[in-house]
Order: structure tokens, then sequence, then C-alpha cells
């Protein structure tokens, strides 16, 4: 990453003295954006995106100042240039890049519809158990309502015979059960049964789902108006979003920078593969694990010696090297014993994997509820079931984990029933165990400041929770400005002393700051943004995170992103 | 990776049974017929099967409706593939699916139709 960003620096300079030296003028694509009579749009988004054949990112977007004003490297690609912004819409639909400052016209709209992120249409549905039952149950695998979704509630608007409460739920009840089948056989592919013949959708009771989408879900969804992100914007002139395309077929789930070189790692759930993208020209390169058996890589880590992956396919764990391109598996079930499924592996406050004391990697294993252990030198493994919880026993789902600072306790939370805890590497014991009152709360994935404070994202509750393991108290639970964001992960950023949170449900990535205990929002350019972890770059402060549009309906993006919040000194580590 | 929906199912799976006998249809058809690929490609199998009743009619009986008029009824098929909506079967309508093209429509829609033998001249 820091090469990339002082060969981009160096290769500004470059041009610019080749420009000076020839005479010849060099220009950045820059303009402005305004409405009809000339006044500026601030804090708009305006996206870059790469004309085919052109080296670079997919997309860029930088966001106007006060002036309505915006400037991309000098460096960018050519392509088209788009604006979005809540309660404008562009005019002019294809804005092509130029060497003279371009002038990009935007009209209000009050219809925010295909702006705004799927969580707007739930603006209204403010039943705090309903929400959190509906986000949990659909988010997990989709937006809600995603455009399919709101296609189809315009289809029952318009068919005479769903005109009742009555029929709409028997036709939400179809699709959940329909969606049902879709999980059980994604989810097969992991060696289950998938049902079928008459039992084809036996895979749960569709009907409280389909209770709460009549519910949520009122009207055609062909319009959505009022939805305000509800805190301030971090962005400045200074923000730069990168996106990078992973060419289909992909399941792309997590994306890693990895220390001192120009790339991007990201996992391909659906297949062996770890895709390598080179963030100087947008290329991208499979690398593929050997092996017969499917692992499915979904959670990466980086850490000493290579980019450490989970496996959805259960019983391995892998390490790429970047330098060799070379992988190395672990076998983690013992034999004869169950199929151990690993989510998350331990890691530091630096989100590097980290081991405990003995030089074991701990595991958070969320078929069996356990936490499990890897000794990657010897290869040894070992488990440890987690006491069960009165009155919330079955389907625990232990699935976040983090390490603390001293490296002897292991944090894990279970997202099936709201709960989390921790385990002393040194007596093997289990010993804190705290549960949100809500059993849908929805506790996903987590990670603990430098001074021991651990973050967890409530996925159905749209909050924050920060937990002081050292003095063994909440700081507090904290509201997120969009309770149907679905925030999937806390990811806490060292250089700034912050926590990111990334959304499934409202394409933003929130920045909760401790010190001032206050929120601000990332926009992020694309709809459908179904974000995966954070993950800070330790050299340039970068964020890199993606568009983990798994499931092979979901037309969303599938997309590793590189993002300068634009919040530092300028300098030579830092874009523009 | 792992949801809600996903690790529910997970943990109901050794309650699941599968029974495989499936009813056999007094139909025109002479034996079962598999899917076909391009169908199995665009999911139709989620909301129906050959012979059974899933979310939505057999294909089967949706090939003994149209067999009088195979060449309108592609057309027809192929739109419906796309649009969605709901007519012959019930109340609760298809769901649309733009991603699957024209020509693959009638692809699909072709397969369906031969499940019957063309109607016999009247």
């Amino acid at each position: 990453m820091l090469l990339h960003l002082t060969y981009n620096r160096v290769g500004r300079i470059a041009l610019l003295l080749a420009g000076a030296l020839c005479g010849v003028a060099l220009a950045a694509t820059q303009g402005r954006v305004t409405d009809l009579n000339g006044t500026p749009v601030t804090q708009a988004m305006v996206t870059l995106t790469k004309a085919t054949g052109v080296s670079g990112a997919t997309a860029t977007t930088v966001f106007t100042n006060e002036g309505g004003d915006f400037a991309f490297a000098v460096d960018s690609p050519t392509g088209t240039l788009s604006v979005r912004r809540l309660g404008y819409r562009q005019i002019e639909r294809e804005v092509k890049t130029a060497n003279t400052p371009v002038t990009i016209l935007m009209r209000p709209d009050a219809n925010q519809a295909g702006i705004a992120p799927a969580s707007a249409y739930l603006q209204h549905f403010n039943n705090q158990a309903d929400r959190e039952a509906l986000v949990m149950n659909c988010v997990a695998c989709h937006q809600m309502p995603a455009p399919e979704v709101r296609d189809y509630a315009r289809l029952l608007d318009d068919t005479p015979q769903t005109q009742t409460h009555q029929a709409r739920e028997e036709a939400w009840t179809a699709i959940v059960k329909q969606m049902n089948y879709v999980s059980s056989v994604e989810f097969g592919r992991a060696g289950g049964v998938v049902p079928s013949g008459d039992n084809v959708y036996s895979g749960g009771d569709p009907a409280p789902t389909a209770k709460l989408l009549v519910e949520a879900l009122q009207g055609p969804l062909r319009e959505v108006r009022g939805y305000q992100y509800g805190a301030p914007l971090i962005v400045t002139s200074r923000t730069t979003i990168r996106e990078f395309e992973v060419p289909a077929p992909n399941a792309v789930r997590e994306a890693v920078p990895f220390d001192g070189t120009d790339y991007l790692y990201a996992a391909d759930v659906s297949s062996n593969r770890l895709f390598r993208i080179d963030t100087r020209t947008g290329a991208v390169k499979a690398l593929t694990a050997p092996g017969k058996d499917p692992m499915g890589p979904h959670t990466l880590v980086p850490g000493d010696g290579g980019v450490w992956a989970t496996s959805f396919f259960p019983n391995t764990l892998m390490r790429l090297d970047p330098r060799t391109e070379q992988f190395k598996i672990w076998r983690l079930n013992k034999p004869r014993g169950p199929p151990v499924g690993v989510h998350d592996i331990s890691f530091d406050p630096d989100h590097r994997v980290v081991t405990d004391r003995h030089g074991r990697i701990w595991f958070s294993d969320i078929v069996n509820n356990k936490v499990g252990w890897l000794d990657p030198r010897s290869g040894k493994t070992g488990e440890f079931q987690i006491p069960p919880v009165p009155g919330r026993t079955g389907g625990e789902q232990v699935y976040g984990l983090a390490m603390s600072p001293d490296r002897v306790h292991v944090w894990y939370c279970q997202l099936g029933i709201s709960s989390f805890g921790s385990f002393n590497t040194e007596t093997l014991k289990f010993e804190q165990h705290i549960e949100f009152p809500s059993r849908t709360a929805g506790p996903r994935r987590m990670s603990m400041s430098d001074d021991g404070v651990l973050y967890l994202a409530l996925y159905g509750a749209g909050q924050l929770a920060a937990y002081d393991t050292r003095s063994k108290s909440m700081v507090g639970i904290y509201d997120l400005p969009d309770r149907a964001s679905a925030p999937y992960a806390t990811t806490w950023d060292p250089l700034r002393k912050v926590v990111w949170i990334s959304t499934s449900n409202a394409d933003v990535i929130y920045r909760f700051d401790p010190r001032t205990r206050s929120i601000g929002v990332l926009p992020l350019p694309r709809e459908r943004g179904f974000l995966r972890m954070v993950h800070v770059d330790r050299k340039s402060g970068l964020l890199v995170t993606s568009y983990a549009n798994i499931v092979e309906h979901v037309r969303g993006p599938r997309m590793a992103l590189l993002i300068d919040p634009g919040d530092r000194p300028a300098g030579p580590e830092v874009p523009r | 990776m792992s949801t809600a929906v996903g690790m529910r199912l997970r943990c109901c799976r050794a309650l699941i049974v599968v029974v495989c006998a499936l009813p056999t249809l007094a139909s025109a058809a002479d034996a079962p017929q598999s899917l076909s690929p391009l169908a199995a490609k665009q999911h139709c199998d989620e909301c129906h099967a050959v012979q059974e009743v899933r979310i939505g009619p057999s294909f089967l009986a949706v090939a003994l409706r149209y067999q009088a008029d195979r060449a309108a009824a592609e057309e027809r098929l192929a739109r419906k593939i796309i649009n969605g909506g709901a007519g012959n079967w019930g109340n609760i309508p298809m769901v649309s699916n733009e991603r699957v093209s024209l020509e693959d429509a009638r692809a699909i829609a072709r397969w369906i139709l031969t499940l019957a033998p063309p109607a016999p001249a009247r």
C-alpha cells in the first residue's frame, strides 16, 4: 500500500514535470456540481467509472466541497461521471471526463428511490422487536428490501388477486419458503442435507417472517422519501473511495490489505480462491489453494507470514504467503470427530492474527458452539465447549472473536442468542458471560481497542455496544443513526483511535469516536453495498472493505474497496 | 457467511427426514423427466418441479394446459418467466426474473411444452 501511494505521488510529480517541460497543460478531471440555478451541491459523491480497457480502479469517488467543486487525481483514468446525493437526481446520464472543467447538473427530487439505501424503506417500521427479527431473518443473506423484493411488492400492488392482507401474507409466505430453500442449498454446500422432494420447503417455518414482511413492506415501494443519514457526514474534498470489481462468477467475501504491497486480497467463498487485486492497475489474479475438497475462504486476517483465511466448508484453516503465492493448510478436526466450522480467528488491536502466550491461534467454531485453538507450528488443535446460557440454549452460533491486548483472554460473541463472554487461555476456563436483553440483538464481528474495550456490532438492534473488559463494565450501548442499517462488524482503528462500523443494509460505514461518543457517516457510492468487515492498513491509514453479495441470485456488486477518509494531513502517504 | 437462516437450517438438518417417494401423477408423460439444464441454471426448481406441485404448478401441468397451441404458448410462457405475475394458477404471483434473457426464457418455455404431447387434431 505504502509503495503504491508513494508511486502515485511520484507519478503525479513526474507527470507535472513532464507537462511543464513540454509546455502541455495536464489537467485532472475536475468540475462543479450545481442545481439548475447554479447553486453548489455540497458533499455530493462524484464517481468516475473508468472506460473499458483503461487501467485503474473500476470506479473512483470523490466528494464536492462547499463550493460544489470536485477534482480527481491527475493520473485518474478516463471514463464517465455520475453523482449521487440524497435529495437530488442527476439530470444528464452520460457525462464524460474531459480535459476542461465539467459542470454536472442536479435537480432536487424528494423521491429517493435508487439513491437512498434499502434501510430507508424500513424507516417507519418502528417496532424494535419486529425490526430486529426481520433484519436477523433476511439481511444475513441480502439487503432488505433489496430491489428484487421491491419489485415483488410492486407486483403484489399491481395484481388484482393480492389486494387483501391474507393474499399478501400467502404471497410473502411463498417467497420466504423459496428463500429458505435457497439458503439450505447455499449452506448445504458445506456438507449438510438439502431438503428435496416433498420436503423441499421444510427448512423453517415461513409464517413469522411473512407476517413481518406484510407489516414492513406496505405499498408498492416505488418511492421512498424523507430518509436522512441521521448524523454528520465525515467526508471532505480529500475523501477518495476506490472500488475494484472482481470479474464474475465469484462470491467475494472479505478483502484485506497486506503490508508493504500494492495488493488487496479478497476471499471467494464459492471456490478455493483468493483474489489478488493490484490497486495500481485494477488487475485481478486468482490464487487457488491446492486440494480437491471445497474450502470456501471467507474471513481474512493478515498476519506474520501471510493472509489467513477461515473456510466456510468445515475443517480447514489456510494461510497464503503473498510473496510465494503458496498456501499452507491446516486440518482442524480430529479423526472421527465432529466437523469444525471456523468463523473467526484471534487478532490483536492492529487487526493482525495473534496467538496466545503459548503460540496458539484461537478460533470460534460456529457449528459446535466451541472456542478452539490451533498451534500452527505443530498442527495440534483443541476445543472447549461454551457453557450453555440458561433460557437461551440451542442455536447459539458463536461468531466473532477477539483477543485481549495481554493475549490471555479470548472474547467471543454468540449471534444466535445475543450474548458474549471470555475464555482464559492460561487457565483454560470460561470466565465472563454477558447477555444482551434482546435475544435478537445479534452481535456479529467484534474488535478490541488497545486499552481493552470490546466493541460489538449489534446487527439486529442497529446498535454499537462498548464493553470495558478491564473494569468488567458496559461503557455504553449506542443507537446507530439508522436502526435498520444492520451493522455487521466493528473495527478498532489504532491510528485514529476510533471505531469503524460496517453495515449490511445502509450503504454506509459509521465512525464512532469514543472520546466524544459521537457518530459520523461515511456514505458509499453504490446501491447494495453489502459490507463485510473494515480493515485499516496500518502504514497508510487507508480503509479496506468489500461488497460481499454472496448469494448467486443477488445482483449486487462484488468489489473490494480502498478508502481514504480524507481526515489525515496531506503528505506522502495520503493519495489525492 | 453463516446466517441466521442458514444456521437454523444447519441445526435442523438432523431432524429432516427425506421422503423420496414422489407421487406418480397420472399423466401424458411416459416417464419422469428431470429438469432441463437451462431451467436448473436459472433456478426454476426453487418454485417448480417437473411433476410435483411446489410454490408454483408442475411443469407437466403447464405443458398440458397449453398443449393445444404450443406456438402461442411459447411466447406467452417466455414473457411470464421474465415478467412474473398471477394468472391461471392461483393467487400467488410468480416473481419476475428480469435477469433471464428472452432467448433463454423461450428455450425454457419450449422445453416445458415438450413435456406433454401436442394435442390431437380435432
